[in-house]
């Protein structure tokens, strides 16, 4: 029917189904902005729009409902080009980061200060209670609002919106607005979803109801004979081969155990058959239409489980080794079942499959015997964590299509150059004839490292030429994803009546779900992240990782990290209260400091033999003695309220950049005709601002502004290569490549200049804004692409650069808590929190803040509220925001504060660490240990929530 | 499948239209909750009955009058502008905004909200610890109806509602109400609501699909006499016996915190 409505002050005359929702319909129509994050579940807000001027979400709207009703969507904030104040704001702020839902954000923020202009902390809390945004925390809105309030009454208004560093510099240190920043705010054409033609296909995906079961038959036939129904893969005619879904180098540290489809399914939400339709409904019809006839068998879903006699095997087939067999090899394999898949292994990773082991690995330096035996005190205690979920507001998405004979892949991923592999190597394709093109990212958070539904997608346009579109629902997202590794983590620590450390043992049993992606790195990296942190002679690991029935787990911001750092932190926490000491105490007794050699990571490669590195730079000085006079530590506070008892509690934390050894950053520079440059950068940007950072540093080195250098990433047919936003390697590794390649753009900058100046290059120097200076003349870099690029002149000048390296660059911080906690009802209410973090430079300070601010809002979670929670049958019962409990802004501590720690590191770019990762890794120590010093009692498990304090208070 | 949307001009309409569709149509106000993909109302229903334009037959039903000591709230007005009146009770106001986002409440209606007999209801505690009544059209004969917000949800009842009446308390007449709901992250799904009040009633929600009053301690409140914990947890575990002990524990407490912060000790 005609709908009539208004939009954007525009009246509009469409047809339209009345019961359709009007999210798709704004959609269709063209307004890109008005997303979805939550299938219409009411909780994310990437749907809003006004409403005759209210705030409402499109997709618990019915196109009926609209009718003679006046829409407003964010579009309309920018028409005519200009961001509106509000959005120009956010930008300056910093706010604008993986962005999924900052264009529905802008839209609320405008819509709170028309109604109150002088809009307090209170309503902004209530204004953005209905946006999810998980990419940085929120806290600096409330600055944002306050910004825009001064604008409005002087136009003029600036302000310092974030700390600077670095005086020597003109960009690098200081806020500049995200390069990508316009498009992310205005709701332009950005993310996976906007580039889908008219005419692509859908895929649905019939998913495994069983944790555990054989396909005894599948029979696809009517859903084949289904009008618009283009294609169905199962097992029978997938390619036939065994790959890993982790976006890792390759040789890869884990194991090939999945097929694109197997005969078995190792947990509910498995993959069954994909459907490749017209449309989605269509795909839904003919999901319906297959008919399965399952084997159910006996499930496994803990360590303990799985590591029992006779426990069930999840990959009982046959077992190789590419490189490196162990010579038991054929004893396992007598044992095999050909009927399962097989697992092959790289090299060796000391796992066996056949008794559910993906995984392990021991190491350690010095004697631990020795040391505990030094001990006059040793104590022994295990932390358990749960299995958490990213969340990133985008889904997982891909659209994929043929250009030619060529496969083409949009996707959201973090690691372009792996997913190109991981598709030609499935699909027997050159690489050459693969490409995969980055679209901006809406939360990756490490779930978009893993190849998940990307092959599948690819798979069936190749072998139907027909643009596929692949898009998860939020219940996918939780069972069908990657999440946070259930871990349980022991530690044993022996030390002197002073404090000092003898031995530090560290046992972590992990559970990798149906699959051995990030099997070894995850767990291993909560040792490699944690046990650095402190100095000892002595120092043991174990690692083991076992197969089970839950939904597939992977990498999550923070890796192994957070678990590490959880079961280390609290239990030296737990050993000073035994020695009688402070907590605080013990950890400046024995931390890491600068100048000091980390020997123990001689024996913590990431698949391979590790080095020992140098602590170049350690801002733990400064974040520890800021963080104690922030939350006045050593001071007892005691509530008026006698339920109520108050506790202080802090952890010091630390993650790596990159994995020198490893990783691998490209980056390749040009000049264009007019003196300015494009950079191809191999670094993909999650949202996080590296290539604004890219921008920065090759700006920086060759004397120009921000806007003169253009940063295209993401595209494996243009930019070089580089390994991926992975193990918090931007800054350090794609930083690196950006300022390497600059650098070398500078040198033929002034080769060229010399030459038209007449003097030697050695005389000549790049001076801002654009030129070359030397003998006492200049010339421009107008003047030089003109002559370069001339008929007679020397060509284009194009600058390459790789960068490697084994230097390490350690980003360390401190993280401090004050909580109240309800004696009676159990409740934890945060009352402060102080991150105090040292990237190094910070060379994009603002959004360093925001990405503080939402790593510690993550952990908070997995701490205190979020568990994927499964039944008895494996079902993930709460696969939805509402149900998992995910923070939001009504949930942030009552006082929070980041703070950046400045330490001069000689490996980054200009001093740059990274940020990303290491804000994840405070929360759960930080949080134990204080609720500890307020009701006297140690809760080793997440998430910390209200039962869990009662439990522990004997109330229940 | 296939779906169709009717507007409905009155309410006799409604009501007709509703009875010629049978079970397979739904009154649809402001749609929070019927359009939620994934609530399973949102399944079951092909007809969608509009009711947006009755206001314009019946403009009481888009409206709240505050009358000397009751509050007559239109079930199609907005949760925010029943928070945006100041005659709302505290407690209302405070539940609503505490549990449910702007762009819930600017389209979410009263009478949607009581309608849908969510266990996680945030106004349906409050109006019975108050003994608000509703009136509907009833679903048979059209014909209008007074009944309890109690009755309302524990017979089942699927009547269009019209209006609900709040009784309104001041500092020394009408009845009080506190209430609390609660839950680990303010947007989650509640372990329960409570609410207390000096009629005296107490009410908890959240454990089963329908209200549970517990009778035993409203009596003894009435009596005057001292409520001791044991009481109360005694009386919930008999109710929601099965439950966890930490729910039944949690809404002892949070009834014994109400019952302190009703008397003014809190």
């Amino acid at each position: 029917m005609k709908i009539h409505c208004t939009i954007n002050r525009v009246k509009r005359e469409v047809y339209g189904d009345p019961t359709q929702k009007v999210q798709p319909f704004l959609k269709r129509l063209g307004y890109l902005s008005v997303r979805d994050s939550d299938n219409g579940a009411g909780f994310a807000g990437s749907d809003t729009i006004l409403l005759d001027g209210k705030p409402a979400y499109a997709n618990l709207l019915l196109v009926g409902q609209i009718i003679n009703r006046e829409i407003t969507t964010p579009e309309f904030l920018a028409e005519g080009g200009k961001l509106s104040l509000v959005q120009q704001t956010m930008l300056d702020v910093g706010v604008v980061q993986s962005a999924y839902n900052s264009p529905a954000t802008a839209l609320v923020l405008t819509e709170l200060l028309e109604r109150e202009p002088n809009a307090t902390k209170e309503d902004v809390v209530d204004a953005l209670a209905g946006i999810l945004n998980r990419a940085m925390g929120y806290q600096q809105f409330f600055q944002v609002v306050e910004l825009v309030k001064e604008r409005i009454k002087d136009p003029n208004f600036t302000t310092q919106v974030a700390p600077e560093f670095r005086e020597d510099l003109r960009l690098v240190g200081k806020a500049k607005q995200k390069v990508d920043g316009v498009k992310l705010i205005a709701g332009h054409r950005a993310f996976v979803e906007d580039m889908v033609e008219p005419g692509s296909c859908v895929l649905k995906m019939l998913r495994s109801p069983y944790a555990h079961a054989m396909i005894e038959d599948i029979d696809t036939s009517a859903a084949e004979a289904m009008a618009g129904v283009v294609t169905v893969i199962t097992h029978k005619n997938c390619p036939d081969k065994m790959y890993t879904s982790a976006g890792q180098g390759f040789p890869e540290p884990s194991p090939y155990d999945k097929r694109m489809f197997s005969k078995k399914l190792y947990h509910v939400g498995d993959r069954v058959a994909a459907v490749v339709a017209e449309t989605e409904e269509i795909a839904l019809k003919a999901m319906e239409a297959i008919k399965v006839s399952y084997k159910e068998l006996t499930p496994v879903f803990t360590v303990d489980q799985a590591r029992a006699e006779n426990a069930p095997i999840l990959h009982g087939g046959p077992i190789s080794y590419v490189v490196g067999a162990p010579d038991s090899l054929e004893e396992q394999n007598k044992k095999a079942n050909p009927q399962e898949d097989t697992t092959i292994f790289q090299f060796p990773l000391h796992g066996n499959p056949h008794k559910n082991i993906a995984a392990s690995v021991s190491g350690g330096i010095g004697d631990i015997e020795v040391g505990l035996k030094d001990a006059d005190l040793v104590i022994e205690r295990t932390y358990e964590t749960t299995q958490v979920q990213c969340t990133p507001m985008e889904p997982h998405i891909v659209y994929t299509k043929m250009d030619g004979d060529r496969l083409v892949i949009h996707a959201p991923t973090q690691v372009p150059y792996h997913l190109r592999r991981i598709v030609s190597t499935l699909l027997d394709l050159p690489e050459n004839r693969v490409r995969v093109i980055k679209e901006r990212v809406g939360g990756g958070y490490g779930s978009k490292q893993d190849i998940l539904l990307e092959e599948v997608a690819a798979y069936a346009t190749y072998v139907t030429g027909r643009a596929v579109l692949f898009r998860y629902t939020r219940e996918e997202e939780f069972i069908a994803c990657s999440s946070r590794k259930p871990m349980r983590v022991s530690v044993k620590i022996g030390a002197k009546k002073d404090g000092t450390l003898t031995a530090v043992y560290m046992n972590v049993e992990a559970n990798t779900g149906p699959f051995g992606n990030h099997a070894l790195t995850v767990p291993m990296n909560a040792c490699s992240k944690s046990l650095p942190l402190v100095l000892c002679d002595n120092f043991k690991f174990d690692v083991t990782t076992y197969y089970s029935n839950i939904p597939p787990t992977g990498a999550y911001q923070g890796y192994g990290a957070p678990k590490g750092s959880f079961a280390l932190m609290t239990g030296l926490a737990e050993l000073a209260e035994e020695l009688g000491m402070d907590y605080y105490d013990i950890i400046e007794k024995n931390r890491v400091r600068e100048g000091v050699m980390l020997e123990i990571l001689r024996c913590l490669g990431e698949g391979r033999e590790g080095t020992p590195a140098l602590v170049k730079s350690c801002g733990l000085d400064g974040a520890m003695s800021r963080g104690a006079e922030l939350i006045k530590w050593g001071e007892k506070e005691e509530s008026r309220d006698p339920d109520i008892a108050i506790g202080k509690g802090f952890a010091i934390i630390q993650q790596g950049s990159g994995l020198p050894g490893l990783d691998h950053s490209c980056a390749t520079m040009k000049m264009a005709a007019d003196g300015t440059f494009i950079l191809h950068s191999g670094g993909s940007d999650l949202g996080t601002g590296l290539d604004t950072l890219c921008a920065k540093v090759a700006a920086e080195v060759l004397e120009t502004d921000l806007t003169s250098v253009y940063v295209y990433s993401g595209d494996t047919d243009v930019v070089p290569f580089d390994t991926g936003a992975y193990a918090s390697s931007g800054t350090y590794f794609s930083g690196n490549a950006a300022l390497k390649a600059a650098e070398e753009m500078k040198k033929q900058i002034l080769a060229a200049g010399a030459d038209l100046l007449g003097v030697s290059p050695e005389q000549c120097s790049l001076s801002y804004p654009n030129k070359v200076v030397g003998g006492g003349k200049e010339v421009s870099f107008l003047d030089i692409a003109r002559d370069t690029q001339a008929g007679l002149g020397r060509g284009q000048l194009v600058a390459y650069a790789s960068y490697t390296t084994e230097d390490a660059a350690f980003p360390y911080g401190a993280h401090f808590c004050k909580v109240a906690v309800n004696k009676k009802t159990g409740e934890t209410k945060i009352l402060q929190y102080f991150a105090l973090q040292d990237c190094g430079t910070p060379i994009n300070p603002d959004l360093a803040l925001g990405q503080i601010y939402g790593g510690v809002l993550k952990s908070i979670g997995h701490s205190m509220y979020e568990e994927m929670i499964l039944d008895e049958k494996g079902r993930c019962i709460n696969a939805s925001f509402a149900d998992y409990m995910v923070p939001t802004i009504k949930d942030l501590p009552e006082e929070f504060v980041a703070e950046l720690v400045y330490t001069d590191d000689p490996f980054g770019p200009f001093g740059g660490k990274s940020i990303s990762e290491i804000a994840t890794n405070g929360a759960a120590p930080a949080l134990a240990t204080a609720i500890h010093d307020a009701v006297g009692v140690w809760i080793r498990t997440w998430p910390f929530n209200q039962e869990k304090v009662l439990k522990a208070l004997g109330k229940i | 499948m296939e779906r169709s949307f009717i507007v409905a001009n009155t309410v006799q309409e409604a009501v007709v239209l509703k009875k010629e569709h049978g079970g397979k149509a739904i009154y649809l106000a402001g749609g929070t909750e019927v359009n939620r993909l994934n609530a399973s109302i949102h399944q079951e229903f092909t007809t969608y009955i509009s009711l947006a334009n009755l206001p314009k037959d019946t403009p009481s039903l888009a409206k709240i009058t505050q009358e000397a000591e009751a509050l007559q709230v239109g079930a199609l007005v907005t949760l925010q502008e029943l928070v945006d009146n100041k005659a709302t009770p505290h407690t209302v106001v405070e539940l609503i905004t505490e549990s449910l986002s702007r762009p819930v409440r600017t389209v979410a209606t009263v009478g949607g909200n009581i309608a849908t007999k969510r266990k996680d209801s945030y106004l349906a505690p409050i109006l019975i610890a108050l003994d608000a009544t509703l009136m509907v059209a009833n679903s048979q004969s059209g014909n209008q109806e007074s009944l309890s917000v109690e009755s309302y949800l524990l017979e089942g009842r699927r009547d269009l509602i019209l209006g609900v009446t709040i009784p309104l308390g001041s500092a020394n007449k009408g009845p009080q109400v506190v209430a609390k709901r609660v839950t680990e992250t303010t947007r989650s799904v509640p372990v329960c609501t409570v609410a207390v009040s000096t009629l005296p009633r107490v009410v908890l929600f959240g454990e089963t699909n329908n209200p549970i009053r517990l009778t035993r301690v409203e009596e003894a409140l009435a009596g005057g006499k001292a409520i001791s914990q044991e009481l109360v947890q005694e009386e919930i575990s008999q109710e929601i016996g099965g439950s966890s002990p930490y729910r039944e524990y949690v809404a002892g407490v949070t009834v014994m915190e109400l019952l302190k912060g009703i008397k003014g000790e809190a």
